[in-house]
């Protein structure tokens, strides 16, 4: 007991933060770095829509110089897919952002507060993360299964 | 006997009651986990299939001729960077969810705690995958 409290006095008077101990025995610098690392995610998804943005807009002002051998309505078809693509991406990394900054919030409350009402406010929040990564997983699976068995079955008739 | 029952009453880690914490969320998150898991894996399996199809074909191809070779394999060395680590985060995930399960049976926090562990395990490499996306990103900007 006394080699605990000298424990956890050493991780106050340290690099660590101090928080409150909860009643429940629960790891708070655990709960910390699983935190942190939300963080992070958070802001590398938030340049990402930066650097899609600007990528998307770079090869927007590019296009006139392209060369269509299709003619003008490739270009529009191109010029469409990339907007709705860019905005399509932009809409899903906002909700990933959303939900892993709300965990994050969650879980930062609870190691301040030590309720563990925040504790399961902040998984429910990674469990509406995990929910659109794995529709987002889904989706793009079934776009390549249906691509592959596209591909497959011309290649077979004889088409290419 | 007594002093087995005041450990017992000091030490919440065996009392289910102790940790209200949701089981059914939980229980979610480890499915979720495992399903993303299993995902990544396969995932990962593709991509190494693909860069073998893709190699075995371009071998037909004169890659000098469209570019240099040197590009090629830093293109192949990258794909296979985030094939491995999409691997890795896979059987952390499963491992994961193992921790969780565990953890439903035993209420132990040691086993919450490890699930946490490995949750952040396998952040950290959800990291590094962004963080490879971000630079591809930033190369394509420059091209």
């Amino acid at each position: 007991m006394e080699d605990q409290i000298n424990t956890n006095e050493s991780i106050q008077g340290s690099t660590f933060p101090s928080y409150p101990q909860n009643p429940y025995g629960i790891d708070n610098r655990l709960i910390n770095q699983l935190s942190s690392r939300m963080k992070i995610i958070t802001i590398l998804f938030i340049a990402s829509i930066v650097l899609s943005a600007l990528s998307t807009v770079l090869s927007l002002t590019n296009l006139p110089k392209m060369d269509y051998s299709y003619g003008k309505s490739m270009e529009s078809f191109y010029t469409i897919t990339m907007i709705v693509g860019f905005l399509l991406g932009l809409a899903i990394t906002l909700a990933l952002v959303i939900f892993l900054l709300k965990s994050t919030k969650a879980f930062d409350l609870f190691n301040q507060t030590g309720d563990i009402r925040n504790l399961n406010d902040g998984f429910y929040h990674q469990n509406r993360f995990f929910n659109l990564t794995k529709a987002i997983i889904i989706v793009v699976f079934g776009i390549a299964a249906i691509l592959l068995v596209v591909t497959l079955i011309s290649s077979f008739s004889g088409k290419y | 006997m007594e002093e087995i029952e005041n450990n017992q009453a000091l030490n919440p880690q065996n009392n289910e009651q102790d940790l209200p914490l949701d089981g059914n969320l939980l229980d979610q998150i480890a499915r979720n986990m495992s399903f993303i898991g299993i995902a990544s894996i396969i995932g990962s399996v593709l991509i190494v299939l693909f860069l073998v199809y893709f190699l075995s074909v371009g071998s037909k191809y004169n890659f000098e001729r469209i570019s240099s070779t040197t590009i090629y394999t830093t293109v192949f060395a990258f794909i296979l960077i985030i094939a491995v680590l999409l691997f890795i985060s896979g059987l952390f995930l499963r491992k994961g969810k193992y921790a969780f399960e565990q953890f439903f049976r035993t209420s132990s926090l040691l086993d919450f705690h490890n699930g946490i562990n490995i949750q952040i395990t396998f952040f950290s490499i959800y990291i590094a995958l962004i963080g490879l996306n971000l630079l591809y990103q930033i190369i394509q900007l420059f091209i």
